[in-house]
């Protein structure tokens, strides 16, 4: 059996809206250590990685693994029906067909409960080794969203170049070029730790829609390294994360 | 070579949203003195002037005059990238087919640079002559830009008619009749509130109210706006860009007896 608890919906309304712009549905596997949630995007592009330790939970009880597969439109739209505030359970059997989601609010005025019907996901489990990146980049999400957005106005591919001078995002179009120069500093706090500088391009359709967990954390991280996959992550509080994989695309940068 | 750099992109900003509306593209004369640029918007009914003079930019430079057609949308979407407190620097060569747009944060911890292709724009430069007008009509830029709003409602004309007991704009239409009258402010506690009104001759024109709404787009950049009237001469509404320059929108006077 699965009992989830936490004592504000509005964690679990960002963490769905942080994932259901990329996949329509995912697997939650849930153990005694907390919920994990892996899976590629439509198109098999991106990948991202939900991670919430038990710690996380007001409370916490799964005596048995457990993978619940859901429609993430649904579940949006349940959680939907409930204020930020209200706290939220979860709760599944063993072998469930659908979980359960009791919404109650402050005093326990109002209690709603919510059965959502589960899915038969069939979905790999890759592990994902964290080697060591080369890059590692710290900044305010607002400021990553927000250069997102503005590249995208200019390609559909961005380039990031990140040495120990600073990290610099690059977009070319039609419209004309843009260049953005990030420095270490205190001011914006964004800190950058770079063992070997990387210069990759990616899709900037897929970092936007990764800028969705911005709600989430104050700060993000980037990390780089050659031929490997560009990981952003966000952390979740103190016991969580969501994670974004993009690999670079193949053709020399042209800046 | 050009280089001009203003201490806050916002001004820029405002400068942009301004004329946007307007026209969709607009060639930006440079030269020692500053930057100008004229043009008729889009359906050539009225025309806009903008002046920004070399001594309101932190550093500016022109080494040979040069002119910069630019698509305003282009252009309003890359200052949209800079936060308005960002100081702005902008940059061309002397035969430039790009201009260069860098915004820089306090402390330089961030700087963008930006660089936008450049249109060849057919464009004449009217001559303005100087007009003696008959009335001046210095008000609060957001009682202007009120005023408007309020009367479209009305009619797609407005009438504005001035005597020297004050300034009236009138519009009528199937919902009925608007009048607001603003009286010459006596005595001025504050400057940017006063209604002030030099009049040699009373005048009353009548003008299509959708273009007097797009001129307050530039209400952002100016406290005051100035209605400079005078019979059978566009009327001039300008708005002063503060130690920089001015904004200055000529329309025409509707062509039809008054039925006020």
């Amino acid at each position: 059996m699965l009992e989830a608890r936490l004592s504000q919906t509005l964690l679990l309304k960002k963490i769905v809206d942080a994932l259901k712009e990329i996949i329509a549905q995912g697997t939650l596997d849930c153990s005694e250590n907390g919920l994990e949630l892996q899976s590629m995007d439509n198109s098999h592009v991106s990948l991202v990685a939900l991670s919430l330790a038990s710690d996380c939970f007001e409370k916490f009880h799964c005596d048995r693994n457990v993978s619940l597969g859901l429609d993430l439109k649904s579940l949006g739209k349940v959680l939907k029906c409930a204020n930020s505030d209200d706290a939220v359970t979860i709760k599944a059997v063993d072998r469930p067909e659908k979980i359960t989601l009791s919404f109650e609010s402050d005093g326990k005025e109002r209690t709603a409960d919510y059965e959502l019907k589960l899915l038969n996901l069939d979905q790999d489990h890759m592990e994902i080794p964290k080697k060591d990146y080369t890059c590692f980049i710290q900044l305010p999400s607002s400021e990553f969203a927000r250069i997102c957005r503005d590249m995208s106005m200019f390609d559909e591919s961005l380039t990031i170049a990140c040495s120990s001078k600073g990290i610099r995002f690059l977009a070319k179009g039609d419209l004309g070029t843009a260049n953005i120069q990030l420095s270490a500093g205190t001011a914006m706090d964004v800190s950058i730790e770079v063992q070997e500088p990387v210069t990759q391009s990616f899709a900037g359709r897929y970092l936007n829609t990764f800028t969705k967990a911005t709600p989430l954390a104050d700060r993000v991280k980037l990390y780089l390294s050659d031929e490997r996959p560009l990981l952003v992550e966000y952390p979740i509080e103190d016991y969580g994360h969501i994670r974004y994989y993009l690999a670079p695309k193949v053709n020399d940068p042209d800046f | 070579m050009f280089e001009a750099r203003l201490g806050q992109a916002t001004i820029l900003k405002k400068i942009l949203d301004a004329i946007k509306d307007l026209l969709n593209e607009a060639t930006f004369d440079c030269s020692d003195s500053g930057i100008q640029l004229q043009a008729m918007d889009n359906s050539h009914v009225s025309l806009v002037s903008l002046t920004l003079r070399s001594d309101g930019f932190d550093k500016f430079r022109c080494d040979r005059n040069l002119s910069m057609g630019m698509n305003l949308g282009s252009m309003a979407k890359i200052l949209k990238c800079a936060n308005n407190e960002d100081n702005v620097t902008m940059k061309a060569q002397d035969n430039a087919d790009t201009v260069t747009i860098m915004f820089e944060s306090a402390n330089q911890e961030k700087v963008s640079d930006y660089e936008m292709k450049l249109m060849n724009l057919d464009q004449e430069h009217l001559g303005i002559p100087e007009t003696d007008f008959s009335c001046v009509v210095r008000m609060p830029a957001m009682e202007f830009a009120r005023i408007c709003r309020d009367l479209a409602q009305f009619s797609e004309s407005v009438v504005i008619c001035c005597t020297k007991e004050g300034v009236k704009f009138s519009a009528s239409g199937d919902v009925g009749t608007a009048n607001i009258k603003l009286a010459q402010t006596g005595s001025v506690d504050k400057e940017e509130e006063a209604v002030i009104i030099e009049m040699q001759e009373p005048v009353t024109l009548t003008f299509a109210c959708r273009y007097l709404n797009a001129f307050t787009k530039a209400t952002p950049l100016s406290t005051q706006v100035q209605l400079s009237m005078c019979a059978d001469v566009p009327l001039v509404v300008e708005y002063a860009i503060k130690d920089l320059g001015h904004i200055r929108y000529y329309l025409a006077p509707k062509i039809e007896d008054n039925e006020t």
